[in-house]
């Protein structure tokens, strides 16, 4: 009867098995978001590294932002770039923000980004301390050009300003203006490396989605042409353990852990009943 | 023949910039890559367009997708008249962004998460010796990535790390190395008038 009363079961998750499925991982996301289990979260080399390279810099240090995150990759880039950007606005450096995808500065910046990093609750001026420049279209030379001749490419802020009225674009003309590049988004990395950080010889950080690992970041870390990336979810909650933040990374840690732990279970079971119906 | 010539000419002074730095030269580069910019601005119009005439005559000639047509028109007009007369910072069209666009994004990546799990128990399967290195493969990058697992076997990291970086490193340099090869193939076409596709002339 008990045997029956399995297989039924097994049955019915083989019939639903997609339904089964994503309803299972959509309850397991939820509950630890409502009832936050307080797995452990150890730090790793990665982030560590941003958080050492931003520790050295000061309020004189001139950081370009590519801001480049798509409207997908949102729930797993932002909460890194917000860390960063506290961090960045708490060490005083001048941040100075472009766009060169549909995005980034145009949606994401102001209602996710500084809307929970709050430059203002730092002290920083618009024009003075940070700028958005706007977004600049034409791919890779797009990249090129900026990088080259800033006016040649942006003559007027994201507000409409000019940017010769802002009073932190006195005596920046090119990249080779600024002390470190960081890049938002991660999907860009190939060409901040060969268009920005390897020509003009600059540090380079990156916030990234944890996707672009394996492709992008960690053959750019492995060469010493990216200092430092913070890529997905979990790094971005390890960075908010860094900074000393409490964001929306480290309350969604638990989800994310118990997702891939389901899977991995659910891999482990089927190659079990695999395994068993080949035997019989 | 007059796109072949500008591309052919255009190339040829990035190249020869790109090995000798020199002020005429990065100035011309400079305004190429200006007009570039432009040029890209100017697509995007184009592409409004393009996409307003293609639904339109949907919606003239019923082909079936009508509505989906009639809502992507209206929301063209919407979005660009409040964009074009009112600016970006408007408050409609920032709505439209924060609460329709962003959104609707999200869900869809959202979307692809849930099918790539249920895609991912179905595919990580042991049937041979290849897949079975795939499994193993995906479990313990799965494990690396699991920060409570790591916290305590801190090795389930160290392999992650060792697939993601070092082993996952060599394919990969290889493929750029392709991909540049084939690149430099392309351009070296592209000067010498060989490659006309992109300006939509077929052998």
């Amino acid at each position: 009867m008990t045997e029956t009363k399995g297989m039924d079961w097994l049955a019915f998750f083989r019939k639903y098995r997609r339904q089964t499925t994503q309803s299972l991982i959509i309850a397991i996301i939820i509950i630890p978001l409502i009832r936050p289990l307080g797995l452990p979260l150890p730090i790793t080399e990665r982030p560590k590294a941003v958080y050492a390279i931003i520790e050295t810099l000061g309020p004189e240090t001139k950081v370009i932002c590519s801001m480049n995150i798509a409207i997908g990759l949102m729930g797993d880039v932002n909460p890194g770039t917000i860390a960063i950007f506290h961090h960045l606005f708490r060490r005083g450096v001048k941040l100075y923000i472009v766009g060169f995808n549909e995005d980034g500065v145009s949606v994401i910046l102001e209602p996710y980004i500084l809307a929970a990093a709050k430059p203002e609750i730092y002290g920083y001026v618009y024009g003075k301390d940070w700028c958005v420049l706007g977004y600049v279209p034409g791919g890779t030379v797009a990249w090129s050009t900026f990088a080259a001749n800033i006016r040649s490419a942006v003559q007027y802020d994201k507000y409409g300003n000019y940017i010769d009225d802002l009073p932190m674009m006195k005596g920046v003309n090119s990249l080779n203006d600024f002390d470190i590049i960081l890049d938002c988004g991660g999907d860009h990395t190939d060409i901040v490396v060969q268009q920005w950080a390897d020509p003009y010889n600059k540090p380079y950080i990156s916030s990234a989605g944890i996707g672009g690992v394996t492709i992008w970041l960690e053959p750019y870390f492995k060469t010493g042409q990216l200092d430092g990336y913070v890529a997905g979810v979990t790094q971005g909650a390890e960075y908010e353990q860094l900074v000393g933040i409490s964001g929306r990374a480290l309350s969604t840690i638990d989800g994310v852990a118990l997702s891939n732990l389901f899977i991995l279970t659910l891999v482990i079971l089927g190659n079990i009943m695999l395994f068993k119906s080949k035997v019989r | 023949m007059y796109p072949i010539a500008i591309a052919s000419l255009v190339t040829i002074i990035f190249v020869i910039q790109y090995f000798y730095p020199d002020p005429t030269l990065s100035y011309m580069t400079s305004q190429i890559g200006n007009w570039g910019i432009i040029f890209a601005a100017y697509a995007m119009a184009y592409g409004l367009v393009n996409l307003v005439t293609r639904r339109a005559m949907d919606v003239i000639k019923s082909r079936g997708r009508n509505l989906y047509s009639l809502w992507i028109l209206i929301m063209a007009v919407v979005t660009s008249t409040l964009g074009i007369f009112g600016g970006i910072g408007q408050p409609q069209y920032s709505w439209i962004y924060t609460f329709i666009y962003s959104s609707l994004g999200a869900t869809l990546y959202s979307f692809s998460y849930l099918y790539t799990a249920s895609a991912g128990v179905r595919v990580l399967r042991v049937k041979n010796l290849l897949t079975a290195l795939f499994l193993f493969g995906a479990v313990f990058t799965l494990l690396g990535d699991v920060p409570a697992i790591r916290s305590f076997v801190p090795q389930f990291f160290d392999l992650r790390q060792w697939i993601t970086g070092e082993l996952a490193r060599g394919p990969y340099i290889a493929f750029n190395m392709s991909v540049g090869i084939g690149i430099a193939i392309m351009g070296l076409r592209v000067i010498i008038g060989a490659e006309r596709r992109w300006a939509g002339i077929e052998d």
